[in-house]
């Protein structure tokens, strides 16, 4: 199980990589599909889910620089909070829409709650909307990046 | 685990309403007034256009640029400029740096009004 967590940490930490080099239509933001892999483990396995989250957030950080950059910072307590709501979805018997969508908003609300904290000002939360849209069109294309790891993982197990 | 059930649809209905909400608020600004915030704190009041350099500890970090009608921030002293790439704002936009603790803003009021 060990070998596999590494395994599905290095995938994520791939996809986080690659597409933070994927031009994305907003100044700031990224496009996240390194959370379909979270979401996957999150259907079945918690404690997994949190170790991909923090896994893939800090080795996708040294990689492309951002290493305990407030940016960094935002994006690993935003990572972490969707895996937890996503498994708390899952136990309540929603689908992979249901817990990608609530994994996106809260991971989104999280990073702008930390982010409030660095400025020290509460301005920020007028991004949200913004946020909340474009996170919701990620957390789509999320649900059958997920749906596609299953057959894989059948397979490595 | 299935791709879709039946109550995920709760969840797009409550972000449908968290959207349509915030979309319904009134705000007023005033377009000739640019107000910097370093952290927290009101630190420049801009009226006039021109370029004008923003400090924090003794540093400079940013400057800002208003026209009369629009802002942005040049030669921001941040590792990813992201503040730079927002570009021009006009009223109701805002600039935000997290690095530099930095919210530039338009002066005004945010009333909430539901107007149906």
């Amino acid at each position: 199980m060990v070998a596999l967590l590494g395994i599905m940490i290095a995938v994520s930490s791939s996809i986080y990589i690659v597409e933070s080099f994927i031009p994305f239509p907003l100044p700031v933001g990224r496009w996240g599909f390194s959370n379909s892999v979270v979401l996957f483990f999150a259907s079945f396995d918690f404690k997994g889910s949190l170790i991909i989250a923090a896994g893939k957030s800090l080795i996708g950080s040294l990689f492309t620089g951002r290493f305990m950059t407030p940016g960094f910072v935002m994006g690993f307590v935003g990572a972490l909070g969707a895996a937890v709501v996503e498994w708390v979805m899952f136990r309540f018997k929603f689908g992979y829409f249901g817990a990608s969508i609530a994994g996106s908003a809260v991971n989104n609300v999280l990073q702008m709650l930390v982010g409030a904290y660095f400025i020290k000002s509460g301005y920020i939360f007028s991004l949200l909307p913004l946020f909340l849209a474009v996170g919701s069109i990620s957390a789509i294309g999320n649900v059958y990046l997920a749906k596609s790891y299953e057959r894989f993982w059948r397979e490595m197990k | 685990m299935d791709i879709f059930r039946k109550r995920d649809v709760f969840v797009f209905i409550i972000i449908a309403i968290v959207l349509l909400a915030w979309g319904f608020r009134s705000k007023s600004y005033s377009p000739g007034k640019v107000v910097v915030f370093v952290e927290g704190k009101v630190v420049m009041t801009i009226t006039r256009p021109g370029e004008y350099p923003v400090f924090r500890n003794g540093r400079r970090i940013t400057t800002v640029v208003f026209d009369g009608k629009r802002v942005r921030v040049v030669n921001s002293q941040c590792p990813l400029k992201i503040c730079e790439k927002m570009g021009w704002v006009g009223p109701g936009g805002e600039i935000i740096c997290v690095p530099n603790k930095l919210v530039v803003k338009f002066e005004g009021s945010t009333t909430d009004v539901l107007t149906w």
